[in-house]
């Protein structure tokens, strides 16, 4: 439990920092934005209480935009990412549920199923937030575009972020 | 009451979802607006310390900027080269005054804007009048000439680029002091054109070609380009010659605009004489 918490808050700077220090630093041709920060949200343990789901979510995109100076764009689109978070786990919860001791990741649960969660939450996740931030539908098909090749990136590094972690996930 | 905190407490992730949610919508409405909270924007001192421990790192990456301040610093410095002085009396007569008064002076410009696809290219720069670039200015950067100033505004200046079917440039070859007129055909942005060379000098491919002291528009010996390939003109006494320029059109970041003070006296003195 106290190994979690240590674990998670590591988690939680070393993504906000390596997000604004980074990663916000990558703009291919004005589409390509990866938001790796949005992996705490994934990679909260199960047991975690909702509400405090909803609390970090909003506390993560909270220090990103003050970074970014983006008010509370990401604030807002990682609390309806955390939001949606319970609902997307018991829809695609194995038959015999999920164990307190496990964490999602895709060595517990294969690549299939961490799939369909990381890739549902960041399009939720992304498609919010970029339009949110166009604030407009004019441009629908253009600001369509960049949550797509930015979901993608995003889940790219989602997946090679997995094995990184796996060394120290039993 | 009793139903109202069962609702709240049945609903509480619901409830505090829809919290959160408003909050941030409001923080980033406030952020549009002009005046904007102070306490959420990266000018804080945590976000502003670990902004200034990065910056420590990617000074490496803001060369480009270091580059334009060395590009402003080699101005300067051209500014006080000695061929940017013309001799204004004979060395010979003592006088008391400095035996050297400024011809060229050098303003440093960025290239906002850039074309080399066209077969009338033009660039601008992002100085202009306010600056003291005035018309019929060379312009040159550190690989090569780049073009000549034909418009100026308040902080802009169009530049008819080497690039142009009616630029003419009076070039000379370093190893013969050959003079000739520096054309392009229009065709290839790498290579110009120059006629009319003797077919007596023995030029080779790799010969240097620099600005002659027959421009008035830029300072002497500036770097053109080398002599690419050459062929005589049937039944002629001259060489056709092909030049490969070295500077990069396509790549302009950073330009110098020279500006020659002396150019009024010298046309003057010229169409006068020739009346």
């Amino acid at each position: 439990m106290i190994n979690d918490v240590i674990k998670n808050t590591i988690r939680f700077l070393f993504l906000v920092l390596f997000q604004v220090l980074i990663l916000n630093n990558i703009q291919l041709s004005g589409y390509l934005n990866p938001f790796l920060y949005v992996l705490f949200i994934l990679m909260l343990p199960f047991q975690t209480p909702d509400w405090l789901v909803l609390l970090l979510s909003f506390f993560l995109g909270l220090s990103i935009d003050m970074f970014a100076d983006t008010g509370g764009l990401h604030a807002a689109s990682s609390v309806l990412m955390a939001f949606l978070r319970q609902p997307v786990l018991k829809l695609i919860a194995p038959r015999e549920g999920y164990d307190v001791n496990q964490q999602p990741t895709v060595q517990q649960f294969g690549f299939g199923w961490f799939f369909t969660y990381a890739a549902i939450l960041v399009v939720v996740h992304h498609f919010f937030l970029f339009f949110m931030e166009a604030f407009h539908l004019s441009e629908f098909f253009s600001t369509f575009f960049r949550v797509i090749l930015s979901s993608l990136f995003t889940l790219t590094l989602v997946f090679i972020s997995q094995f990184f972690f796996s060394k120290h996930k039993t | 009451m009793r139903n109202l905190i069962l609702f709240l407490t049945r609903n509480y992730y619901f409830i505090l979802f829809l919290a959160l949610e408003t909050f941030s919508v409001f923080l980033i409405i406030q952020n549009n607006h002009f005046q904007r909270a102070h306490f959420l924007n990266s000018s804080n001192a945590i976000t502003g310390n670990i902004y200034e421990m990065a910056s420590g790192v990617t000074e490496y990456f803001g060369l480009k900027n270091q580059n334009y301040k060395l590009a402003q610093e080699n101005v300067i410095l051209r500014n006080q080269l000695r061929n940017s002085f013309g001799t204004k009396v004979n060395p010979n007569v003592s006088f008391k005054d400095s035996i050297h008064s400024k011809q060229f002076i050098y303003i440093s410009a960025k290239v906002v804007n850039n074309s080399t696809n066209r077969r009338k290219n033009y660039l601008t720069l992002n100085m202009g009048k306010n600056q003291g670039i005035t018309n019929e200015s060379g312009v040159i950067c550190g690989e090569g000439i780049v073009g000549i100033v034909r418009d100026v505004s308040d902080n802009f200046s169009s530049v008819m680029s080497v690039l142009h079917e009616s630029a003419r440039i009076p070039v000379e070859i370093k190893r013969f002091n050959e003079n000739s007129i520096l054309t392009w055909n229009g065709n290839d942005e790498l290579y110009g054109q120059m006629e009319r060379i003797p077919s007596h000098l023995e030029i080779r491919k790799g010969d240097t070609v620099l600005t002659s002291s027959y421009s008035t528009i830029f300072p002497e010996g500036v770097m053109v380009g080398t002599i690419d390939s050459f062929e005589k003109v049937a039944g002629n006494t001259f060489f056709n010659v092909t030049l490969k320029f070295s500077t990069d059109f396509s790549r302009l970041k950073y330009v110098t605009v020279a500006k020659n003070l002396m150019k009024e006296e010298q046309s003057n003195l010229e169409t006068n004489s020739q009346k």
